[in-house]
């Protein structure tokens, strides 16, 4: 066999160029056909590899995952990591989607990831132990990878290099949101603090009997609910015919569902218009809303209804409040409310759209105004505590905070980390997150001995973070219940005007419909 | 592979014919040996070495991975080709034909081989008679068409015009008579048609012939006429032709795309190339080469004298240290390279010559092929008798007949397979009683006639190694009785001792053959030659002696008469009633003629003076004594040897009385050749007493047969007989006498000789034994 092979493929100067070049062209095709179709994933950085087309993994070296508006940020980051690699540390990850494909997505990564920097940046020169590393984690458009993700933080939980002690981010309500949570908390018990997600279903409910949902988790955004509760507290006393619900069906999205949830609460007088839905595609998608939302709009004017609750994601929300403002309706003025999730909406708003939400082009007051609650507005402090002497402390401490922050973000001390733009509130949220992981880690690791404090002794110490403990974050105090979720967190109603296409602050709402109490004490029974 | 029995090392991967050809028998590349100036590699043996199975074992073997050509050159089939157009033909340029037609049906690596040279010159040749009617010409011509390349889209020689120029000349015939000769017509055709390549192809190679001055039409018309002029003439042009062929492989080799698609050496092999076809094939190989023309064609040749032939040497004496000579039991590979200095032409050819033994097999060797052959002979028995082993008797007769084998082969490759075929269909029923001349009497068909009746494996031996391989120089009318001189002459030692035999029998004849030409002969034909015996190989010897013993010669001969008148009259104590062939049987009986040539010896030496100088006995008397041994006069031997033992004869030495014992005891026996009882070993042991004489008689008696059997050697050495030499030779000396010390010392050295099994007389043809 091995002479025949030789005799007719070897045995002469021609045979060998011809059986080189044929096995060249073999080893090219393989080379080039079998990584593609059998071999391994291909890798986008270190511990981040191709799936799908996505890079999916969790990086803390400075890999921007394709997005160059966290490029600086991302390249801080390392910078910071590599500091602090070889002193006692322990690590948070930062897991949301990190490969978004709008620009106004990508904008909000970067307000995210910023938030999440400032206040590792920040901890870090705290001057306690252990120091904080932060790694990015991408989960995949929608969260659609997750699994990967966990795993991968499972792993580096269990690593004693790593650390990994908290897991935050999550900046959308979604089923697989729902699932990575529930596995990070009840499966691999890490600690996980929610600070951008605002659906019911990612939080524990309240109740002495009641067991947690998810162990371990804490929140620093108010739900849906707490949300809508501020915002009904905030616009007083209206009659149900004076409202009228919109609401999105589209399954899977929780936070669609809990925002339709809290807007449908009883409210006094006559009964109004019920409630009108559609269905939309996807998150971002508007698909053939438009036509739904014309038609929605002439019942709309027909009815008694002046302020519309919008229970939808913001591509909508925009979408919505344009056909509304289009339908003729006798110069009838609306007021749209929305939820958090609207806190971006101005990003989707073009100079036609703000036209067309003025109406005509004379009238003193604009034909639709969109009001929604922001988990956090930077002007909030300073207008609530206008003209007070001696502003209270649940104002004043806020503002103070939010003034370090401003100052940290002024004089670029931080390094280079790109534009940064609180008005979203995105990053106050995501740093007032990260803070919070911060004090607990520290608070634990008073407690326990060693340089690191285990997993089981970070998640222990959400519901002492509280009275003396409480986070004074830059959104407010975060005093969390011992079902983790933020007591009484003011949410700031803020009201999109066309006039100054401008976010304008219009008032803080409560919860619970006051403010929260002095020092923050979590009263009993909630 | 087929038929290798031997050639291990030759064939084997990194053996001289792997390395020569580039190629192992398996097709693997090697690396080449020498080049670009090669050797015509001569394959040097006699008979039955294996030469021709050599060759046949390259072609086969090789021939799959390079072209290899193989001729015989004693086959008649060229001489009979060449003689039905003596004019346009010889049997050299039919051979190169022949060769030629196997280049081209070469369809390994590189496809076939083109020859548009030698076509254009054999073409040529053809057309060359000037007397010849043009359509006989013509025909001539057309006879080469299947040398034509074809040439290929891609190029070649004539283009695609090749089917314009076969109809052009197919019009040549149509437009009779011509109106230029046929050979100007002809190369007209070819060279209007010749591509740039083949043009500058025969330019190359016809420009350069003598006369042509660059010119190839010129050229091929020179050859053309020096073909026809004969003589000197023709065998330049034969000789150019053959260039010709060489040049067309090495073109085909050693353009761009021969380089690419080929590899290793092509090789032209030559059987029996010792003949006159053969020398003048190999003859301009070596001239040309001499002179600096190579190329890469393994010339590889059979020649059965040992230096190769004498045409490789100018004089023979002062030529014969410049060739190479190597064997495969040398080990490594040769280390041949051309002499520097010389001029071309005046040097002797052997300088380009690479002689090669053929090797003899080793005992090892030996045992196998019996074992393989006795296989073959019992045929499935072996299998049936399962794991029962073999009886004890079959394995000592296993062991008498490879020890025979071994003594009467000597290595000679054909003698062990044809006595290995003898033994597998011996029975051997007493081992004991078992000499080599059973061996030689067993049956064995013939492979020519399978189905024949079984002959004796000596009369085989004979015919394939004597009758079918008679000398070249033998004339003709020596053919019939070349045999019968060989058979006289194996009872010869050299000299005048064979002169003599051949002159008793050749006394009727007009022409005959001196001893010293038959020697020649001899060796011509790659018979080794021996200084003790005429007959210098041992195996051949007990051939033709034993086909002496058995000769019947012709009742009331001449000869015959005058040896058993000689015989019962004149000899030393010859003549009395223990001769047993003096019973008037003459020639007439088995064994008549062996007597009678040994008689007539022993009286040629008894004539002279008895203490005359005899170059192989010492003594003339000796000389006859030995001869009387030998034709069963013992006791006259014996008295010979008391007599001159120096206790009686005071003038001989002691070292001068055991030689001559040496060379008396060394005469053959006819007794188990007669298959008469054979008293020799009894007598040697003392137990069979000599009839009268006093002890110094009695003790040379017992010491004369136990030598005499031990240097007979046609049966396995009895250890014990020889334990009794320093005894007799002890007792010699037990009167006072000079030499004494002599005894003592040969009987040691006879011990240590009986020791390793050895002859106590060495000589060239004993070699093997021991």
């Amino acid at each position: 066999m091995l002479n025949w092979l030789y005799n007719h493929l070897w045995a002469t100067r021609l045979k060998k160029a011809v059986s080189i070049l044929a096995a060249a062209a073999v080893v090219t095709a393989v080379a080039i056909l079998v990584p593609r179709s059998v071999g391994g994933p291909d890798t986008c950085a270190d511990g981040v590899e191709k799936h799908g087309g996505e890079c999916i993994g969790v990086n803390g070296s400075g890999y921007d995952f394709g997005t160059p508006e966290i490029t600086a940020v991302s390249a801080a980051i390392a910078a910071e990591n590599r500091r602090v690699d070889d002193r006692p540390h322990i690590t948070v990850a930062m897991m949301l989607p990190l490969q978004p494909e709008s620009d106004a997505e990508r904008k909000q990564l970067r307000s995210d990831v910023q938030g999440a920097y400032l206040a590792q940046y920040r901890a870090n020169r705290a001057e306690q132990k252990p120091l904080l590393r932060l790694v990015l984690a991408n989960p995949g458009r929608n969260y659609g990878q997750q699994e990967r993700i966990v795993d991968r933080l499972a792993a580096l939980a269990s690593s004693t290099r790593h650390n990994l002690r908290a897991v935050t981010g999550f900046n959308l309500s979604l089923r697989n949101t729902v699932a990575a949570v529930d596995r990070l908390t009840n499966e691999l018990r890490i600690p996980v603090l929610i600070s951008r997600a605002s659906a019911d279903e990612l939080a524990n409910a309240e109740g002495r009997e009641r067991t947690p949902r998810f162990r371990g988790l804490a929140r620093v955004i108010p739900t849906n609910r707490q949300q809508a509760e501020a915002l009904a507290a905030f616009h007083g006393d209206l009659n149900d015919d004076e409202t009228v619900l919109v609401r999105d069906t589209r399954p899977d999205d929780v936070y669609v569902a809990s925002l339709a949830r809290a807007f449908s609460r009883d409210e006094p007088g006559r009964a109004g218009a019920k409630d009108q839905e559609f269905l939309s595609p996807s998150i971002s998608d508007p698909g053939e809303t438009g036509n739904d939302f014309s038609l929605i709009g002439h019942n709309i004017c027909q009815s008694r209804a002046t302020v519309v609750y919008f229970a939808g994601r913001p591509v909508h929300l925009r979408l919505f409040a344009l056909k509304l403002a289009e339908v003729p309706c006798h110069g009838k003025k609306y007021k749209v409310v929305s939820g958090s999730g609207a806190a971006t909406l101005d990003r989707y708003m073009s100079d036609a759209d703000w036209k067309k939400l003025l109406g005509d082009e004379g009238a003193k007051e604009p034909t639709v105004t969109v009001q929604y609650t922001a988990p956090g507005h930077p002007a909030a402090w300073s207008a609530a505590a206008r003209g007070a002497k001696n502003p209270p402390a649940h104002l004043a401490e806020p503002g103070r905070e939010l003034r370090e922050l401003r100052r940290l973000v002024a004089r670029e001390e931080a390094g280079d980390i790109g534009p940064v733009d609180l008005d979203d509130s995105r990053t106050m949220l995501v740093h007032d997150g990260v803070r919070t992981i911060t004090q607990a880690v520290f608070l634990a690791n008073a407690q326990s001995a060693g340089t690191v404090p285990p997993r089981e002794r970070v998640s222990a110490q959400w519901s002492r973070l509280e009275s003396a403990h409480r986070v004074a974050g830059t959104s407010g105090w975060v005093c969390l219940t011992n079902a983790g979720n933020p007591y009484d967190k003011p949410v700031a109603v803020v009201e999109l005007d066309p006039r100054t296409r401008k976010l304008r602050f219009v008032g803080l709402g409560w919860p619970e419909g006051r403010a929260q109490p002095k020092d923050c004490v979590v009263p009993s029974g909630t | 592979m087929s038929d290798d029995l031997g050639f291990g090392k030759l064939l084997d991967d990194d053996g001289l014919v792997a390395r020569l050809l580039g190629k192992t028998h398996k097709g693997r590349n090697r690396p080449l040996l020498y080049g670009p100036d090669l050797p015509v590699v001569l394959l040097t043996g006699g008979p039955g070495m294996g030469k021709g199975r050599l060759l046949r074992c390259v072609r086969e073997e090789f021939g799959r991975h390079v072209p290899a050509a193989h001729l015989d050159c004693a086959a008649p089939v060229y001489a009979e080709r060449a003689a039905q157009h003596p004019t346009t033909r010889s049997d050299v340029t039919e051979a190169l034909r022949e060769l030629a037609v196997q280049f081209g049906a070469w369809g390994g690596d590189g496809g076939a081989i083109p020859v548009p040279r030698l076509y254009a010159g054999l073409v040529a040749v053809a057309a060359g008679d000037p007397l010849a009617a043009s359509a006989t010409g013509l025909e001539e011509v057309r006879r080469h068409d299947d040398l034509l390349p074809r040439g290929s889209f891609w190029g070649g020689i004539l283009h695609r015009a090749f089917r314009a120029y076969l109809a052009a000349l197919a019009a040549l015939l149509a437009a009779q008579p011509l109106a230029t000769p046929l050979i100007t017509a002809i190369l007209d055709e070819l060279f209007e048609r010749l591509s740039s390549e083949g043009r500058a192809a025969l330019e190359d190679c016809y420009g350069a012939y003598s006369g042509a001055a660059g010119h190839p039409r010129l050229g091929l018309h020179a050859l053309s006429v020096d073909f026809q002029q004969g003589g000197e003439g023709r065998a330049n042009a034969e000789s150019f032709l053959f260039r010709a062929l060489r040049e067309d492989v090495e073109a085909a080799y050693a353009s761009v795309r021969g380089r690419m698609a080929r590899a290793g050496r092509p090789a032209v092999l030559l059987d029996h190339a010792d003949n006159a076809l053969g020398r003048r094939l190999l003859r301009p190989v070596l001239l040309d080469r001499e002179s600096g023309h190579h190329d890469r064609v393994v010339v590889c040749a059979t020649a059965r004298r040992a230096d190769g032939g004498r045409f490789l040497y100018r004089s023979t004496d002062a030529d014969a240290d410049t060739v190479t000579a190597w064997g495969p039991a040398d080990g490594g590979l040769p280390g041949w390279r051309r002499a520097e200095g010389g001029v071309p032409g005046l040097v002797a050819p052997a300088r380009g010559v690479l002689l090669v033994r053929m090797p003899t097999l080793t005992t090892e060797q030996q045992n196998n092929e019996i074992a393989r052959l006795q296989g073959h002979g019992r045929g499935g028995a072996a299998g049936t008798r399962g794991l029962g082993g073999h009886p004890p008797g079959e394995h000592a007769s296993r062991l008498r007949v490879e020890s025979g084998i071994h003594r009467l082969s000597g290595g000679r490759p054909r003698f062990v397979t044809r006595l290995g075929e003898g033994a597998a269909a011996l029975r051997v029923r007493e081992p004991g009683a078992f000499t080599d001349w059973d061996l030689l009497d067993a049956p064995v068909r013939s492979r020519d006639e399978p189905e024949g009746r079984p002959v004796p494996v000596a009369d085989l031996l004979l015919d394939d190694l004597i009758v079918r391989q008679l000398p070249e120089e033998l004339p003709p009318e020596q053919h019939d009785h070349w045999l019968d001189l060989l058979t006289h002459l194996s009872v010869a030692h050299t000299g005048p001792c064979a002169q003599w035999l051949m002159q008793s029998w050749q006394e009727g004849r007009d022409v005959r053959l001196s001893a010293y030409r038959i020697d020649e002969l001899l060796a011509d034909n790659g018979w080794p030659r021996c200084s003790r015996h005429f007959i210098g190989d041992r195996g051949l010897r007990h051939l033709l002696m034993r086909r002496l013993y058995g000769m019947r010669g012709p009742r009331g001969a001449r000869v015959g008469d005058e040896g058993e008148g000689s015989g019962g009259g004149g000899g030393p104590g010859g003549g009395t009633g223990e001769d047993p062939g003096g019973s008037g049987g003459g020639t007439g009986v088995r064994g008549g003629v062996w007597r009678v040539d040994h008689l007539l010896l022993r009286d040629h030496f008894a004539s002279r003076s008895p203490a005359a100088d005899d170059d192989q006995c010492g003594t003339a008397a000796a000389h006859a004594a030995h001869h009387h041994l030998a034709a069963g006069g013992v006791d006259a031997a014996v008295d010979h040897l008391t007599g001159a033992f120096p206790l009686r004869d005071s003038t001989r030495s002691m070292r001068e009385w055991c030689a001559e014992l040496l060379a008396i005891a060394g005469a053959p026996c006819a007794a188990p050749l007669a298959g008469e009882p054979d008293d020799r070993h009894a007598r040697a042991l003392g137990e069979a007493p000599p009839s009268g004489g006093d002890w110094l008689r009695r003790r040379i008696d017992r010491l004369l047969h136990a030598v005499w059997v031990y240097e007979d050697r046609t049966r396995p050495v009895d250890q014990a007989l020889a334990g009794t030499w320093r005894q007799l030779l002890d007792r010699l000396t037990d009167e006072e006498m000079p030499g004494t010390e002599v005894l003592t010392r040969m009987a040691g050295e006879w011990a240590q000789l009986a020791q390793e099994r050895q002859p106590l007389s060495a000589c060239t043809c004993t070699r093997h034994l021991g």
